[in-house]
């Protein structure tokens, strides 16, 4: 086990800077997971430790080790690939087997390691299969085993369980966390998929673009979004965002294309300097609330539902507010509002909602940084 | 194969597979009757060898030329399947060696000429070995490697290295980087990762390689003919043809060596076949 530094880390591929001087410490035994879009760097991230591409720039720690100039077995690292990447021609057994055997682990504990992580992954019965006689979701198994038997101070996961299916994924899941919990290895996950991250990590890191754009604890990166980017990114629908013009003397407004809302007093102090310029109001689709409001602080939005989504357990509704003049640039408003099932809404109705303004954001306008 | 084969006639027309299984019989037949021949003349006693009979086996069939090729002393047939031997096993086995790297190297790294590289080697394959014997007798005349088996083993693997390269660089394009890569994390060195991942993955692809190699060699005639003078060193081919005299040519023990000689390869074909077919569309459906 051991924590994993980065310093100002950089990579380019020719003329395109993948990453931009990542800054970043893993605790020891934290499961980090890697979040972002397609092409933001999180796999090469994952890749710079585990030594499998060369940094351009910046230093990669593991432990008390500088190792940017080590090869990749000499990290002490193990990595799950996307693919698996099993050995086709060995078995399962010496799939697990490899990494010791080229260590020069005596047989008898290569024997007894192989055994422990089989049992544990419930392998056993498959040693003596080659991988293309294996399910996916075994596949998986048997490369999580080869990572686990070698002990490593560090587990590296690139997507692991992109290639599973949706009810095996959800299941794969949950043991990746027990087997966390257990072995208690720094564990980096590398995925695009924010459920998996929600409740995979301990720790989230958003990157885009080369840059990380927020660390913290899954419920931190929810709540209290750094900027618009990860407000956008972490949530599913995403967080609904609004142009809105800070209006008003003693008492702030966020005027909208088409309606107004008031500025809450806990956020008064951190918009007063935005008075009479425009920023993004941002609220989650679960924080829009069908309803008629109080009139004062809450108050009714009237919008049109353009289409419905019942997804079971919820309903997903797109809606739309009238166009309005008050800012230039505003398009039509269309946002999304999550609502019990039992909403009596139909597609074409025009309904009332409210805001949970408690539960708002608001974003600078250029830079996108969180106001609140 | 077959399989596929027969499935896929299945859904055919009639007309159809008659007219497929009418080229096919005719196409057999082109290849073999010739084959036939050889076979029939090689069973039939000295005195009959021009005879107008055209059964397969002659009524008067007889493994005499077989007996005079296998033990006479003066043919020295033994002589030239073991310099033929040597020289083509030799040969596929260099090029394998040589090949197998440098086709790696084409398919994984980046190089200053890697491009142009590969298209070098391709175009040297169109250039018949006819064309290029003279600058090899030039060439093997300055090494002094004329009547020498190093000289021939040089020349066909001129022909069998750009080849088999292009063979194993295909087929190593299709084998997924991440397998290496986990090598190296499980603690091999790139060179590890080659050998105890990426050449047992390949073995379809090592063994036509080889094959055609072995091939290139085994049936090659006329660069044998410049490079090897002395009779001792004679392969095959060239043995065969010492059958052959000014004024009268020995038919039977002729054919007889033709059919033994044929048998190496037909063994190594059925031993490899199984590669053959699947190698050669590898690098075609593979992902």
């Amino acid at each position: 086990m051991a924590e994993v530094r980065l310093v100002n880390l950089a990579k380019a591929f020719g003329p395109v800077q993948v990453l931009k001087g990542i800054d970043l410490t893993i605790p020891d035994g934290e499961f980090v997971v890697l979040l972002g879009p397609s092409g933001c760097g999180k796999t090469t991230t994952l890749r710079l430790i585990a030594g499998l591409e060369e940094a351009t720039g910046g230093e990669i720690f593991i432990g008390d080790r500088k190792v940017n100039d080590l090869p990749p077995k000499e990290r002490d690292i193990a990595m799950v690939f996307q693919s698996y990447a099993l050995y086709p021609h060995m078995t399962v057994y010496d799939n697990m087997a490899f990494g010791l055997r080229l260590h020069g682990v005596r047989r008898e504990e290569v024997d007894q390691r192989v055994m422990e992580a089989a049992e544990m992954l419930e392998l056993t019965p498959l040693l003596a299969r080659k991988p293309r006689a294996l399910s996916g979701g075994q596949r998986q198994r048997v490369a999580v085993g080869r990572a686990i038997v070698r002990n490593p101070k560090v587990f590296l996961m690139d997507e692991p369980l992109s290639n599973l299916d949706a009810k095996l994924r959800v299941q794969t899941r949950v043991e990746l966390s027990k087997l966390h919990m257990k072995l208690g290895v720094t564990t980096i996950y590398v995925t695009h998929d924010q459920m998996e991250a929600m409740t995979l990590g301990n720790l989230v890191v958003i990157m885009n673009q080369g840059i990380i754009q927020q660390m913290g604890t899954p419920s931190d990166v929810y709540d209290r979004p750094a900027n618009k980017f990860v407000a956008g990114f972490v949530g599913s629908p995403p967080m609904n965002f609004f142009p809105a013009f800070v209006d008003g003397e003693e008492e702030l407004f966020f005027q909208m294309a088409s309606f107004r809302l008031p500025v809450l007093p806990d956020h008064r102090a951190a918009l007063a300097p935005y008075r009479g310029k425009e920023v993004v109001f941002g609220i989650r689709p679960e924080d829009v609330n069908m309803g008629g409001g109080d009139g004062a602080v809450h108050i009714p939005v009237t919008a049109k539902v353009d289409v419905l989504e019942l997804l079971g357990a919820e309903i997903f509704l797109y809606l739309s507010s009238p166009e309005g003049t008050f800012v230039a640039a505003a398009t039509s408003l269309s946002f999304i509002a999550r609502v019990d099932p039992s909403t009596p809404a139909k597609e074409g109705d025009s309904v009332q909602v409210v805001f949970n303004l408690g539960r708002s954001h608001a974003f600078d306008a250029d830079s996108e940084r969180a106001i609140y | 194969m077959a399989g596929t084969f027969f499935k896929r006639a299945k859904g055919d027309s009639s007309f159809k597979r008659l007219l497929i299984n009418l080229i096919l019989i005719v196409a057999c037949a082109a290849a073999l009757y010739p084959v036939l021949r050889v076979i029939t003349v090689s069973l039939r006693p000295s005195g009959s060898v021009f005879s107008m009979d055209l059964s397969l086996i002659p009524p008067d069939a007889t493994l005499a030329s077989y007996q005079s090729i296998l033990f006479d002393p003066k043919v020295g047939f033994w002589t030239w399947i073991g310099n033929s031997l040597m020289v083509s096993v030799i040969t596929a086995m260099v090029a394998l060696i040589l090949a197998a790297p440098a086709a790696y190297a084409f398919s994984r790294f980046k190089f200053a000429g890697k491009q142009p590289g590969l298209i070098f080697l391709l175009v040297t394959q169109f250039f018949p070995a006819t064309m290029l014997l003279l600058p090899l007798y030039m060439m093997l005349i300055q090494l002094s490697l004329i009547n020498n088996f190093w000289g021939l083993i040089l020349c066909y693997m001129s022909i069998a290295l750009p080849f088999s390269i292009w063979i194993l660089r295909g087929y190593f394009d299709t084998i997924p980087n991440d397998l290496e890569e986990a090598a190296y994390i499980d603690g091999t060195t790139p060179l590890g990762a080659f050998f105890r991942v990426i050449l047992p993955l390949s073995t379809p692809a090592l063994s036509i390689t080889a094959l055609f190699s072995f091939m290139t060699a085994w049936s090659e005639f006329i660069i044998a003919r410049v490079v090897l003078q002395k009779q001792a060193l004679f392969t095959w081919p060239l043995g065969t043809v010492t059958l052959q005299g000014a004024y009268y040519t020995n038919w039977g023990p002729f054919s007889a060596a033709a059919v033994l000689i044929s048998i190496p390869v037909v063994v190594l074909f059925l031993l490899t076949s199984k590669f053959l077919v699947s190698g050669l569309t590898l690098g075609a459906v593979k992902g």
